[in-house]
């Protein structure tokens, strides 16, 4: 043990503020990216379900929904982007010492998940407009998203490996010598619950698209509702058996701090609020209510992820050395500067409503 | 006890942050200055009524979504990848002690986003005003960004009395901010003019030709303005010793600087050249030309910072291997080799695998064996004694950090050099 754990650094950081304050705002950023990195994944895998359909079943309605849904994915892309950029500058100040350690290890995969996106996303551009030759081809450019798919699923791959990494520092030295991402424990089962979990999101992302749309013709709303519903029962279900697939692959250190503690409330709750979810669903119930619980499943489990990063971490946060330093003044400038912006956006999206001509 | 030091065969890490960080830097510039070109241009079109320049303004503004938004974008997280792998040390340090600049920073890149994307979707759908306004918002967050990045770039440069207070607000507001902000405004500038000739060589009309060249034009002369104020402010805001290394005192620094004040008079004298007075035949040739020459004059501009900086990372605080100055005593006693995050197991390795992990540590930031600042190049054909004097008299280059550690792994050093230069 005592060699493994002098491979984390242990010089001694300053603390601008308050840990909890990073705790929180780090927890809370990372939600809001998650969402949109589900909504991107789940969106390109819901744009391929809809060619597949149509190519299957020759039925048009699903290449317009597919043609559809490319149109909002660059903005679900651009904000996966820059919602990126603060939970990863917040764990930075909590875990540096792990997260920078892991991509050094991992560094040629982890810089190249840079182009992976650039190319996605110019890609899905492509196919969004119609470019070069596929302004021909009315139903063509498939090719398109199932790049942009696998790029993304590659990139995704990265970030989770990456993390595991970080919070595994007894692999690093034999990752260091010979990468091998299927060594990192967990990596399976917690990347496809990742994935089936962006794929459920995404349903009722469709399901909410297909209402707000007032463009749409009433056919393809339906179908468009359908498929989001859809979407989210049978990934759901799947997801009961990967989930808890993935609790037990913890060491077992790790899951009987999780099943015995706070976790086990969560994962009942996340269970529960599932369940009733569908039920609404196959009730036709009120959208409204089944985003809201969409919305708290997502909220439990990005706690349960914290929590069990700080089992991970426990036996390591005792070597961290932090001295105070703060910078209260410096702090206030970023909290006016978030509630200015927030302010700002709810009144420009106002104006935008009332002078749309 | 620090990271694992990172190594790689393909590529060096100095060349990896500097090509990265250069593209970047360009696009970034580039964006900033470009929002306050569509706005003016926007302005004038609803002013005049023409429609032409309208279109114009709406096909810069594409410019921006599909190049900064994307590639801007990616390439800026690049940058704090790659500094975070090659540099762990330092990256940390910055991000620790800037963290409410970097969580302003993106506040401000979130409203960037946010707006450029309203902007552009929004052409020909909302009130004229309420558009226009939303692109002032969409510069000014962008120039607001520019503002931040900037007070910690410099700061690396020029610390300034942070260095004693550790207070925040003293390392931002440091002597070299104010120049290379106003220097880095008239990059904005400068670009926004040559990326328009992108869009005016693709104009038919000789008419708008000459309005948008013109347009460009003053982009061109104001921005070089603030260039050649923010570069000389900038010049005589950083430390005396330094600045006489700039100015003859090492060759290769002054020759950066040389080139980047040539090539961007040439850049300029030719923009306003082709803008003004040869608009009519204004092409897409011309416009790639204008745009290498930008590249290369902004290229030197950053290679001169970069290295002007040298050794450090932080002037006075870390040096640019990692190594923070206030550890020097304890590694000068302890060792480097205890210093340093090595996994294997140390008794494991022989002398010259010990030596090489001290290169790593200690000289391959700045140095390669055979390509980038190549030490065969400086040291072949000497024998490990010789090698050994040459490595302790390294601090006395004005360039270079001391070699820290102790005398036994001086000596790993040297048998590790002579080793690798021996063998091809
Ligand atoms: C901060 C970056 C940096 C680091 C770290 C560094 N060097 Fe250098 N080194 C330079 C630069 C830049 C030059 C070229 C100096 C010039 O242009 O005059 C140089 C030149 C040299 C030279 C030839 C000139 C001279 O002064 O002897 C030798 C030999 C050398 N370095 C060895 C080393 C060794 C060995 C290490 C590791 C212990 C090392 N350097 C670490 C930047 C660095």
């Amino acid at each position: 043990m005592l060699n493994t754990i002098a491979v984390v650094p242990n010089y001694t950081e300053m603390l601008t503020a308050p840990a909890v304050i990073f705790q929180f705002l780090y927890v809370f950023t990372f939600l809001l990216h998650i969402i949109f990195v589900n909504l991107t994944l789940g969106g390109i895998f819901s744009i391929l379900l809809c060619k597949y359909i149509y190519k299957t079943y020759n039925d048009s309605v699903y290449n317009s929904i597919a043609h559809d849904l490319s149109f909002i994915n660059t903005y679900n892309i651009s904000l996966t982007v820059t919602t990126a950029i603060a939970p990863l500058l917040f764990i930075q100040i909590l875990y540096d010492k792990f997260f920078y350690s892991s991509s050094i290890i991992i560094a040629y995969y982890w810089l190249s998940i840079i182009f992976a996106i650039i190319i996605a996303y110019y890609f899905n551009y492509i196919y969004k407009y119609k470019l070069f030759y596929l302004k021909f081809r009315i139903a063509g450019g498939t090719i398109f998203m199932v790049i942009v798919f696998i790029l993304f699923l590659y990139t995704t791959f990265m970030l989770v490996s990456n993390t595991l990494l970080s919070v595994n520092p007894e692999i690093w030295k034999e990752q260091y010598k010979n990468i091998n991402f299927l060594n990192i424990p967990t990596i399976i089962p917690r990347y496809l619950h990742f994935l089936i979990g962006s794929i459920a999101l995404n349903g009722i992302f469709i399901c909410i698209y297909s209402k707000a749309r007032k463009s749409l013709n009433e056919n393809i709303k339906t179908k468009m509702f359908i498929l989001g519903k859809n979407m989210f029962i049978y990934a759901t279900l799947l997801q009961f058996i990967v989930g808890f697939w993935f609790l037990f692959s913890h060491k077992k250190m790790i899951w009987l701090n999780i099943v015995q503690g706070y976790g086990l409330i969560l994962i009942i709750l996340t269970v529960l609020f599932s369940l009733y979810i569908i039920y609404l669903f196959i009730k036709n119930g009120s959208l409204l209510l089944i985003t809201i619980f969409g919305i708290l499943t997502l909220i439990l489990m990005v706690i349960l992820r914290r929590l069990t990063e700080v089992y991970y971490l426990e036996p390591y946060l005792k070597n961290l050395k932090f001295v105070s330093h703060y910078q209260f003044s410096a702090l206030a400038m970023f909290l006016i500067l978030f509630i200015i912006m927030l302010v700002l956006f709810a009144y420009l999206f106002k104006c935008i409503h009332k002078n749309r001509i | 006890m620090s990271f694992i030091p990172y190594y790689s065969d393909l590529v060096h890490p100095a060349v990896l942050i500097s090509s990265i960080a250069i593209f970047h830097t360009f696009i970034a510039h580039f964006s900033i200055g470009m929002g306050l070109y569509v706005i003016i241009c926007e302005y004038f079109a609803y002013k005049k009524n023409n429609m032409v320049l309208l279109e114009y303004t709406k096909k810069n503004s594409s410019l921006i979504l599909f190049i900064a938004t994307v590639l801007g974008a990616l390439t800026g997280v690049g940058i704090w990848f790659v500094i975070s792998i090659i540099a762990p040390f330092a990256t940390s340090t910055l991000i620790h002690n800037f963290v409410w600049f970097w969580a302003s920073e993106w506040v401000f890149f979130v409203i960037e986003i946010v707006t450029i994307l309203l902007y552009y979707y929004l052409w020909g759908k909302i009130e004229k005003k309420l558009h226009l306004i939303i692109g002032i918002i969409y510069f000014i967050s962008g120039y607001c960004s520019l503002i931040l990045i900037n007070g910690i770039i410099s700061f690396q440069l020029t610390p300034g009395k942070w260095l004693e207070t550790k207070n925040v607000w003293d390392g931002f507001f440091n002597p070299s901010f104010l120049p290379s902000t106003i220097a880095r405004t008239g990059f904005c500038l400068i670009l926004a003019s040559i990326f328009s000739t992108l869009i005016i060589s693709f104009l038919k009309n000789s008419d708008i030709k000459k309005y948008t060249g013109r347009i460009s034009t003053i982009f061109i002369v104001v921005g070089a303005l603030f260039c050649i104020v923010g570069t000389y402010l900038w010049v005589q805001s950083i430390p005396e010793n330094v600045r006489s290394q700039l100015s003859g005192g090492n060759t290769t620094l002054t020759h950066f600087f040389h080139y980047y004040i040539i090539t961007g008079v040439i850049l300029i004298a030719l923009s306003i050249i082709l803008e003004l007075i040869f608009y009519k035949y204004f092409n897409i040739v011309f416009s790639i030309i204008l745009l290498c020459v930008g590249m290369t004059a902004f290229s030197y501009f950053e290679f001169t910072r970069e290295r002007v900086r040298k050794p450090f990372l932080v002037r006075d605080y870390v040096y640019a291997n990692g190594i923070p100055l206030d550890k020097i005593d304890e590694i000068n006693t302890t060792g480097i080799l205890e210093y340093t995050n090595v996994i294997l197991k140390r008794k494991e390795l022989t002398d010259v695998q010990k030596g090489e992990l001290i290169y790593t540590s200690e000289c391959y930031s700045c140095h390669s064996i055979n390509g980038f600042n190549n030490l065969r190049s400086k040291l072949e054909g000497l024998k490990a004694e010789d090698i050994f004097y040459v490595i302790d008299g390294i601090g006395y280059n004005p360039l270079m950090p001391p070699f820290v550690g102790i005398e036994s792994e001086k000596k790993y050093l040297a048998e590790f050099l002579q080793d690798r230069l021996s063998n091809k």
